[in-house]
């Protein structure tokens, strides 16, 4: 799973921060997590500012 | 992941308590490839159902699975606990266990799973799970101790060493092997959903799924709170964000129907080979009845030739009389008996008027007069000697007709003989064919091509609806895009919830970046998978192989083709043989690329994998699977593990343990070790040559 992730982050590389961690975090989510599409939304949801807001965080350091 | 040993108590057909050990339990082996032997039925794929149901508790494997008559298969009726013990224990009830000793990354497992078994008064079997227990030591020697109160860690745990969906993986079996190169749609796509699974894929298109949702939840969101052009597009959005649902979901169940009309047309296509397998039958029979109508009529023929052979009958029993007749009748021709040069009228004459011819008179009882006695009794009348010979010439065409009448009768009874064999011949093929024929179905060819034709016509219909939804998806997506695009500027200028209108924006983006995202990494996959099925297929192919075949192929439902040297799909073309390693190379690069390294992580199963391949293939894979795999557990039969291939493993100096699965009575094997050094390959008797 960690090398499928790692070739995965590679591909996002060129994407925006905020949006890299929004898939990543849908990936590792469905992952690791025994739920349905719906559920996974519906947790994306509530993660979604927190996300956004790490994001803003890492752009702002770099 | 190293198994170390598998402890098998009253477990299938293993009676008692079996342990068996494994070459390669650790990475400091030299060795890892363990043989174990044992003729069908003793256990052999036993034990990798023993190392599922220890590590997930699963009863029934992949291979139980018969594709084509899935329903066939009962697993209520697959029983574990070892029906002898179950016998000999009878109400009281039997305990079976199986016990999984492995490492993986530096620490020590110890799996043990029962199961419970009780023999009813009517003979039936009940088996319940008795408990599971996993002992966890890491390199400190701290040990921790998982019991049946934490089943939910343990599986967690198990799940995080071997995933339950790779599981069945990991061991090859012909069956398994075939169904790659010769899968029908349907299970096409249930291997294309396997390998989507073993390589994780399918947990990306699920993350997906859940970003369109939340995209069209925000969506709406933010519509009930907007107002203004800002509202109308985002309304305008979220129909489009409807449309693209529902014309995906149509598009993929047209797929879907189009696939199972696909299928149907395969089944239709199936059943007119069947009938046309029995047409072929029933012309067979038409022109063996046909046959048989012409040996009748060729057999009354012959009748009458015997019945008209019979006017000859009576010459042909008097031939021999005839024979001696006309014998006799030729002697006195010979001797100028008959016809006599003597004139009977002549000598009459003479002794009329007493007076030779000439002149001088006859005396009584003279000499003279004797012998004119005498010619007059033996020289017939000239009317007799013309019958005599007459009958003379009869004679001979008498002995003629009876010899032509003796040929024709014999012809004739060879010809009966000969027609009655072939007719015999004949009824008992037809007895044959009518009871193949028992099976002939109702359905007539009339009705199974109109049916065939009303498919091909909906796949038509279907094509034309796939590509006019597909178009009208494209067309959705591209206005989606456009309004997007617009909503931008209008967010901006609205300053109407700031917050929800960034969401949307990064969860629309993420969306986006997820299609280009799937297509990029299934290509990779793909990529990946034909290289190192391509390498292992070289690795693996015996040189007149490796001559015609350059590549494996996999489409985007992952199909599997092979390339020869000129880039032409050649998999219809190849051996049995070939077809096996293809397949092969294929698992082994799907294992390979699942675990992220050249070599597999966990020990590979091969159940009787020489089959069909022919000596260089099999010592390919003798010296070619050892080294792509951390531990080789090879379950084969006598005949095919021969003292050749043992020899042949035996230098490769992979070879660590070897396993005979013993049974001298039915439903009891028992797992005898043997030497390796001394092994040669088996005797029917299961005694080693060495």
């Amino acid at each position: 799973m960690s090398n499928l992730n790692e070739r995965i982050s590679f591909m996002l590389a060129s994407e925006k921060a905020v949006v890299r961690n929004v898939v990543m975090h849908a990936i590792k989510s469905a992952q690791t997590e025994d739920l349905s599409s719906e559920s996974l939304a519906q947790k994306l949801g509530r993660d979604l500012s927190k996300l956004i807001k790490e994001a803003s965080n890492e752009t702002s350091v770099n | 992941m190293r198994l170390q040993s598998i402890e098998l108590k009253n477990f299938r057909q293993f009676y008692g308590k079996q342990t068996l050990e494994f070459a390669g339990a650790s990475m400091q082996d030299e060795t890892n490839v363990t043989v174990i032997y044992g003729d069908n039925g003793r256990g052999k794929t036993g034990l990798f159902r023993a190392l599922m149901f220890a590590l997930f508790g699963e009863r029934v494997l992949d291979q139980d699975k018969n594709y084509d008559q899935a329903d066939s298969f009962d697993a209520k009726r697959l029983y574990l606990v070892n029906l002898v013990a179950l016998e000999e224990d009878g109400r009281q009830g039997t305990e079976a266990y199986v016990k999984v000793r492995f490492a993986h990354d530096n620490m020590q497992y110890e799996m043990t799973r029962k199961l419970y078994g009780i023999l009813s008064d009517d003979g039936i079997v009940n088996e319940e799970d008795a408990g599971l227990c996993l002992y966890i030591k890491d390199v400190t020697g701290n040990t921790k101790v998982l019991d049946h109160d934490c089943a939910d860690d343990i599986n967690a745990l198990i799940a995080q060493i071997l995933d339950r969906r790779v599981k069945d993986y990991f061991l090859f079996d012909g069956e398994r092997i075939e169904r790659l190169t010769k899968a029908t749609t349907i299970q096409r796509k249930e291997i294309a959903r396997g390998i989507k699974s073993l390589l994780r894929i399918d947990e990306l298109f699920k993350a997906e799924e859940a970003v369109k949702l939340l995209d069209a939840k925000i969506t709406k969101e933010l519509e009930k709170v907007s107002t203004g052009e800002y509202r109308k597009k985002l309304q305008m959005r979220d129909e489009l964000l409807q449309s693209e649902v529902t014309l995906e979901n149509d598009l993929t169940q047209k797929e879907d129907e189009r696939e199972t009309a696909e299928e149907h047309l395969r089944l239709i296509d199936h059943e007119l080979d069947r009938f046309k397998d029995k047409v072929t039958l029933l012309e067979k029979r038409k022109t063996l009845e046909n046959r048989l109508e012409t040996l009748r009529q060729h057999g009354n023929l012959l009748k009458h030739r015997m019945v008209e052979g019979l006017s000859f009958g009576g010459l042909v029993l008097s031939r021999d009389l005839l024979t001696q007749l006309y014998v006799e009748i030729d002697f006195k021709r010979e001797k100028g008996q008959v016809p006599s040069d003597l004139k009977r009228e002549l000598i009459d004459r003479l002794l009329n008027e007493m007076k030779c011819l000439c002149g001088r008179p006859i005396r009584m009882n003279s000499p003279e007069y004797h012998l004119l006695k005498a010619w007059e009794t033996q020289v017939p009348t000239q009317q007799t000697q013309q019958a005599i010979m007459g009958l003379f010439g009869d004679l001979g065409a008498s002995q003629e007709a009876a010899k032509n009448g003796q040929d024709v009768i014999m012809e004739v009874l060879r010809q009966v003989g000969t027609v009655d064999a072939e007719s015999d011949q004949i009824r008992q093929e037809l007895a044959e064919f009518a009871e193949e024929l028992d099976g002939l179905p109702d359905s007539d060819f009339s009705g199974i091509n109109k049916a065939r034709a009303t498919i091909q016509a909906s796949i038509a219909s279907l094509d034309h609806e796939v590509s006019v939804q597909g178009s009208e998806l494209e067309a959705v997506r591209d206005q989606l895009a456009a309004v997007d695009r617009q909503l931008g500027p209008l967010e901006r200028e609205s300053k109407q919830h700031l917050e929800l209108s960034y969401q949307r924006q990064v969860v629309a983006e993420a969306k986006q970046t997820f299609k280009t995202l799937i297509k990029r990494f299934t290509d990779e996959m793909r990529a990946q998978l034909e290289e190192k099925a391509s390498h292992n297929m070289a690795k693996m192919l015996d040189s007149q192989g490796r001559g015609v075949l350059r590549a494996v192929k996999l489409d985007e439902q992952y199909t599997l083709e092979v390339l020869d040297w000129r880039d032409r799909e050649f998999l219809a073309n190849v051996s049995a043989g070939q077809r096996q390693i293809v397949s092969l190379s294929f698992i082994l690069a799907l294992a390979q690329v699942a675990g992220g390294a050249a070599s597999l992580e966990i020990p590979l199963f091969m159940d009787t994998p020489f089959g069909r391949l022919s000596p260089e293939h099999r010592d390919n894979l003798l010296s070619y699977i050892p080294q792509v795999t951390p531990q080789w557990i090879m379950l084969a039969t006598a005949t095919e593990f021969t003292e050749k291939e043992s020899r042949f493993l035996k230098d490769s100096g992979k070879w660590g343990r070897v396993y005979y699965l013993d049974s001298k009575v039915a439903g009891q094997t028992v797992a005898k070790e043997m030497s390796v050094e001394s092994f040669r390959g088996l005797q029917k008797e299961g005694v080693t040559r060495g």
